[in-house]
């Protein structure tokens, strides 16, 4: 951890609401950047970067420190994301897979927005453990270790989540012929 | 191509996706300033109402004492007359 996230942080929990100000301006880009990926809508992502940083203020006197302070927050954010899903999906939000087809237009390279977007679309299907674990391993490149770690699951289990949402992502892939129209990626 | 291909590919360029900024600070900072005020103001009202209420009480007590009557008093008082 470096030495201005240590100063910070201690002056934040002496009272200094500036030095957490600063804190939050300083990994504010990771952390929406972390949202994004658990919700697309700009207004929604921001809400969920202020519940991060509102539960990562409130958890801070339990920070030892023998982590980066970023590393720490993530797994705030993972649980805050995670929650976000579990709310979501008694809601039965989907965002219809059709609207890929505009998507074919770019045929040389895979525009990064849009690509999300599927994805996005795609992993919604999922349940939200699974649809987090697939989450965490293809954007965020996690190991299944390490999401087990913030998680707080076994890494039997999360390899078993892993496995369970590839089989069904590759049934949803037949069921609604996604390879067809993902065809221009290869 | 397998799914699986086609999610690995997405996700590489998904990646690289600008995500537009935030700025949150000032509004985190008013949230955790609001979630610690509501648990003083209740306490502060309520010592308030408890001290008024305990005021109240004090007064109601210094006046009764000073009015203060053996409820016998009437009963006995003629007795005594009798006995002396």
């Amino acid at each position: 951890m470096s030495d201005t996230d240590r100063r910070d942080i201690q002056a934040c929990l002496d009272g200094d609401d500036e030095a957490y100000a600063r804190l939050v301006r300083r990994y504010e880009p990771q952390v929406a950047r972390q949202m994004h990926r658990f919700d697309r809508d700009p207004a929604v992502r921001e809400e969920l970067v202020q519940d991060v940083f509102v539960e990562v203020y409130y958890s801070l006197e339990g920070f030892r420190g023998d982590a980066p302070f970023l590393h720490w927050m993530r797994r705030i954010a993972t649980r805050v994301g995670y929650r976000h899903w579990k709310r979501q999906s008694r809601r039965t939000r989907q965002v219809p897979l059709e609207e890929w087809d505009g998507v074919a237009e770019t045929d040389e390279s895979v525009d990064p927005a849009k690509a999300g977007a599927m994805l996005h679309a795609l992993f919604a299907r999922l349940p939200p453990k699974e649809r987090l674990v697939m989450t965490l391993l293809y954007f965020e490149e996690c190991s299944t270790a390490e999401i087990a770690e913030r998680m707080g699951w076994t890494r039997p289990m999360v390899k078993m989540r892993a496995y369970r949402a590839r089989n069904k992502l590759k049934e949803v892939a037949e069921r609604e012929h996604l390879l067809e129209k993902l065809g221009w990626i290869s | 191509m397998d799914i699986l291909d086609a999610i690995k590919k997405l996700a590489d360029a998904a990646r690289d996706e600008t995500v537009p900024e935030t700025d949150v600070a000032a509004a985190v900072l008013q949230r955790v300033q609001e979630e610690r005020e509501p648990v003083i103001l209740p306490f502060g009202i309520f010592a308030t109402a408890s001290a008024a209420a305990a005021a109240v009480m004090l007064a109601v007590t210094a006046y009764s004492w000073a009015a203060w009557n053996d409820p016998l008093f009437a009963l006995f008082a003629h007795l005594r007359m009798v006995m002396l």
